[in-house]
């Protein structure tokens, strides 16, 4: 499956790409929402180390504008469980992310993103 | 040929549910058991479609072979000389037996049954190469119950993902990324452990470098790297991992990263295949060797059956400790705990053998 937070860790290692290579662009995307258990201890941990910018961009890509676009000081309940959300109950089943630099893309297929690179492509 | 299933004298609802299940029956009629019998004892099993005659249910399977089912017999013995393989509860009875017939025995510990040993027993005699046993690998399942919440991870070659579910007792509270090149493995792997829950898996090379700088707290990489040909690319997946651990921009000083890597060494010696010689893309050493594994077109049987080439890497004692200080020399990664003057490197925290198997598990750490 591809969530937003494997997209979070992405980038694009096509040949000779090595600046601006985060975030992927999200295109033609079908979206499905799914429920999965709320663990706060987790998304809390986790908040430290994500790419803030990146993850609101892409969760308002798929039409969820819950996040702030800072990262607040203090986080509370509710902006853990949005976050919950956007990390872990959006699954991309479909479309492709492009490289924002090279123009590269990876598809995503059956919720499995390919990043496979041709030999050629490989650097 | 005849495989026994056998659960001994109380219950192991799983391994009979397992035992049973279309995926596994598949995989046994695949290599060529068509007749299944499982000695049930009082585990619980759908029996709706089983015919029952006395004490046994039945079942005929499309084609040919049949399952057979029933709970006790007096005595194990005369199933163990008929069967030509033997999949078990780790019974210490039961292995004995089936050790002295010179069987083959898949060995499934109870995790139900507590102050029995048998986790011991299996790992131990999977350790001297007696019996294949079936649960994740010990140190693997304690490295992974090491790791804090919060902290996201990579499995680098998931294979079937049976490590993406772990820590057992603390579910959600790591997320461990799993990467693969073979798809049909990962649509398996996506729904690894069951429950409903989807795990996050990304179709890739080991090799490849598809990730944000610092994206993963820590990485397992088992029975992957030794299938690359060649020193160079080994060290490569190996730096490759290094590279991608996380550095905190918070107030800690030291980063986290943690690694666990296991290739594969394979206890018996596989045969060399002259015939496929040059058939594989990469350039391989003359002390390397290549096991070829046949396997039947699935169910279809007018197709001449097909040939799979894989490749593997015996590692040699030491020679796995040796590959990943020197992927860290490379790197100018200091190797040793963190010391006066030298602003990062790595710690090996342990190596060793286990189940047949060389580890070794690092820590990266970083002064800012």
């Amino acid at each position: 499956m591809v969530r937003l937070i494997t997209h979070n860790l992405l980038a694009c290692h096509a040949k000779g790409c090595t600046t601006n290579n985060f975030p992927l662009q999200l295109k033609d995307v079908t979206i499905e929402l799914r429920e999965a258990e709320f663990n706060p201890d987790f998304v809390s941990g986790f908040l430290s180390r994500l790419e803030w910018t990146a993850l609101v961009n892409a969760a308002k890509e798929l039409g969820d504008t819950s996040l702030p676009p800072e990262l607040p000081d203090m986080v509370d309940d509710d902006l853990l469980k949005n976050l919950h959300h956007v990390l872990l109950e959006i699954h991309i089943d479909e479309g492709s992310m492009i490289c924002p630099n090279c123009g590269h893309s990876y598809p995503i297929s059956n919720g499995i993103p390919n990043m496979l690179l041709a030999e050629h492509e490989i650097g | 040929m005849h495989a026994f299933v056998t659960v001994g004298s109380t219950r192991f609802d799983a391994l009979v549910k397992h035992a049973l299940s279309d995926v596994v029956i598949d995989v046994l009629r695949t290599k060529g058991y068509s007749d299944i019998v499982v000695q049930c004892g009082n585990s619980d099993f759908d029996r709706s479609v089983y015919t029952l005659e006395g004490d046994t249910w039945t079942r005929n399977l499309e084609g040919e072979g049949s399952i057979e089912v029933w709970k006790f017999k007096p005595t194990l013995q005369q199933e163990y000389e008929r069967a030509d393989l033997v999949i078990s509860h780790a019974g210490s009875g039961t292995i004995l037996d089936v050790l002295r017939l010179k069987k083959p025995i898949i060995v499934v510990p109870n995790p139900t049954l507590l102050d029995n040993h048998q986790e011991e027993l299996a790992s131990a005699l999977a350790d001297t190469g007696h019996v294949k046993a079936a649960s994740p690998w010990p140190i693997i399942a304690q490295f992974l119950d090491s790791i804090p919440t919060g902290w996201v991870g990579l499995d680098s070659g998931t294979g079937n993902g049976k490590y993406l579910p772990l820590p057992h007792d603390r579910p959600g509270s790591i997320w461990t990324i799993g990467l693969d090149r073979s798809r049909n493995l990962l649509s398996i792997a996506r729904t690894a452990g069951g429950n409903n829950i989807t795990r996050e898996v990304v179709w890739g090379d080991v090799l490849g470098w598809q990730w944000r700088h610092g994206a993963f707290d820590y990485a397992i990489s088992i029975a992957t790297i030794h299938h690359l040909s060649t020193p160079e690319r080994r060290k490569l997946a190996v730096q490759d991992d290094l590279s991608k651990r996380a550095v905190p921009q918070n107030e800690r000083s030291e980063s986290h990263g943690q690694d666990v890597f296991v290739p594969w060494v394979l206890s018996s010696q596989p045969q060399p295949q002259p015939k496929q010689k040059g058939k594989t893309k990469q350039g391989r050493t003359p002390t390397e060797s290549v096991q070829q594994i046949a396997q039947d077109t699935q169910n279809v049987q007018d197709e001449p059956s097909k040939i799979f080439h894989r490749y593997y890497h015996m590692f040699a004692r030491g020679e796995l400790r040796e590959l990943v200080c020197e992927a860290a020399k490379d790197l100018h990664l200091h190797i040793g705990p963190p010391d006066v003057g030298v602003t990062q490197g790595i710690d090996i925290v342990q190596d060793g053998w286990e189940r047949s198997n060389y580890y070794v598990e690092l820590r990266r750490w970083e002064f800012r």
